[in-house]
């Protein structure tokens, strides 16, 4: 009985363990599964109030990428506005300590470096975003392609975790009729677990296109002239 | 007689258990060591190496597992060489850079900027590495302190699934022209070559020391002098 007692005893933590020992070999496997799976190919994933969400999984790479695409009534200007950074509009976006590091403007370049700080839900905490931004409008077509290149180098380090990977490009297009073709491409690693990130970034494009819908129809968006964007 | 089989049997049973064992311990002890090391750093710079007029500095910051790096040294050169060995497409094949492209280069005074690709070789069995940066600089007009960033640009590429993409690249030349002629020349990079990260945090300053004698020793030859870039003017 008492040797039955002690076998029951022992027999416990040795299954504890090896069903530790299977989940673990279970999620490493999967993980190297779906890091190297992927076809570099866009697909569509969300379509929702008129703005389409892609997504591509690229082998080698654990982070999805994202794209966004949707038509706005507005001005290239409140677009370019409303993209670019300013700390006119900081408060109206979701970052704070929003930072100028540096800017230039002429009537054909915009260039700035900027950093800002976004606040994740518990546990994620804060993360820092220090990022080189410039555009130069196609004087023909009046396209805007803003590049936004991370640039974690350019200031010393706080004590906030930092971004390093961030490579997004928006694209705006006048197409004459008052509307805008907008465009979002995001390859970003914002330091979050990716099954995370990657679950949850469809939804937050299409809540963040209908705030900037909304942003457009204010006056200092609808209003705003920039020496570097000219109308068509 | 029975009990001599029974210890044989024992044998091979306890040795399994206990290599089970030393495994389990192994993999504990790597984890606890990543996240030791992760978590550790003071954010402050450290000297690791200081030769021949080069001094390298590393830092670790809490939360990263590479560190970051800064180099410091004076050249004699013009501001103009030494932009142009920096932005010219030409250098990286000097280096050794494979697949060398010049994607877009626009000057939109007071700024000059490049999107460049190239490969680079880490030998067997790393293999090839490709980089596509944008590469962009400008110049103080009242201290003629020329900046240079280098920032990892990835998607202005179509994505290759034939050879890893560098994502992590951040890297900053700040020249400073002295009254006597020479530059001070510093760098502060941040960059992942998407290796181990033991590797690279061990090799990194013997080739940031190596990379960088090469450049003093290249802008000593025709190729990289009296060279005039955009919207560059030198101290006097």
């Amino acid at each position: 009985m008492k040797s039955n007692s002690i076998k029951r005893s022992r027999l416990f933590p040795k299954i504890i363990l090896s069903l530790l020992t299977a989940m673990f070999v279970i999620v490493t496997i999967s993980h190297f599964v779906w890091r190297a799976s992927g076809s570099n190919e866009w697909k569509l994933v969300k379509d929702e109030n008129g703005v389409k969400v892609y997504s591509l999984k690229a082998p080698g790479s654990t982070l999805l990428k994202f794209k966004a695409d949707m038509r706005v009534q507005t001005r290239l200007s409140s677009a370019v506005f409303a993209l670019r950074g300013d700390v006119s509009t900081a408060n109206d976006f979701s970052g704070t300590n929003f930072k100028v590091i540096e800017r230039i403007e002429t009537p054909t370049l915009y260039m700035a470096t900027y950093s800002v700080d976004q606040v994740m839900p518990p546990p994620l905490g804060t993360k820092e975003i220090v990022m080189q931004l410039h555009y130069m409008q196609d004087p023909e077509t009046k396209k805007v392609v803003i590049h936004v290149e991370a640039a974690p180098g350019k200031i010393p380090p706080k004590k906030i975790w930092r971004v390093k990977h961030l490579n997004n490009i928006f694209s705006v297009t006048p197409l004459g009729n008052g509307e805008v073709d907008w465009q979002m491409i995001m390859d970003v690693d914002m330091g979050v677990p990716y099954f995370l990130f990657n679950s949850v970034v469809p939804d937050s494009f299409v809540k963040d296109f209908a705030h900037m819908k909304e942003l457009l129809e204010t006056d200092k968006y609808k209003n705003a002239q920039l020496m570097s964007v000219q109308e068509i | 007689m029975n009990s001599a089989v029974e210890l044989t049997k024992e044998k091979p049973r306890t040795t399994f258990k206990y290599g089970r064992m030393s495994v389990v311990v192994i993999v504990i002890a790597i984890i606890s060591a990543h996240f030791i090391w992760k978590s550790s750093g003071t954010s402050e710079w450290k000297i690791v190496k200081d030769e021949n007029g080069m001094k390298i500095e590393s830092m670790k910051i809490p939360g990263d597992v590479l560190l970051k790096y800064k180099l410091n040294m004076r050249v004699k050169a013009p501001l103009s060489d030494l932009v142009f060995y920096m932005t010219d497409i030409n250098t990286g094949r000097d280096l050794g850079a494979i697949d060398v492209k010049r994607l877009e280069h626009v000057v939109a005074p007071p700024v000059v900027i490049s999107y460049d690709t190239y490969k680079i070789d880490l030998g067997s069995p790393i293999g090839l590495r490709e980089v596509v940066i944008l590469n962009q600089y400008s110049q103080d007009p009242v201290t003629k302190v020329v900046n240079i960033n280098i920032l990892a640009a990835p998607n202005e590429l179509p994505p290759n699934d034939t050879v890893t993409r560098l994502v992590h690249l951040s890297n900053h030349w700040t020249y400073t022209p002295l009254e006597n002629g020479e530059v001070n020349v510093q760098l502060i990079s941040d960059m992942d070559l998407r290796l181990p990260y033991l590797l690279s945090n061990l090799v990194f300053p013997k080739v940031m020391y190596d990379t960088t004698d090469q450049m003093r020793i290249l802008l000593k030859t025709a190729k990289f002098q009296n060279k005039h870039v955009d919207y560059v003017t030198e101290l006097n």
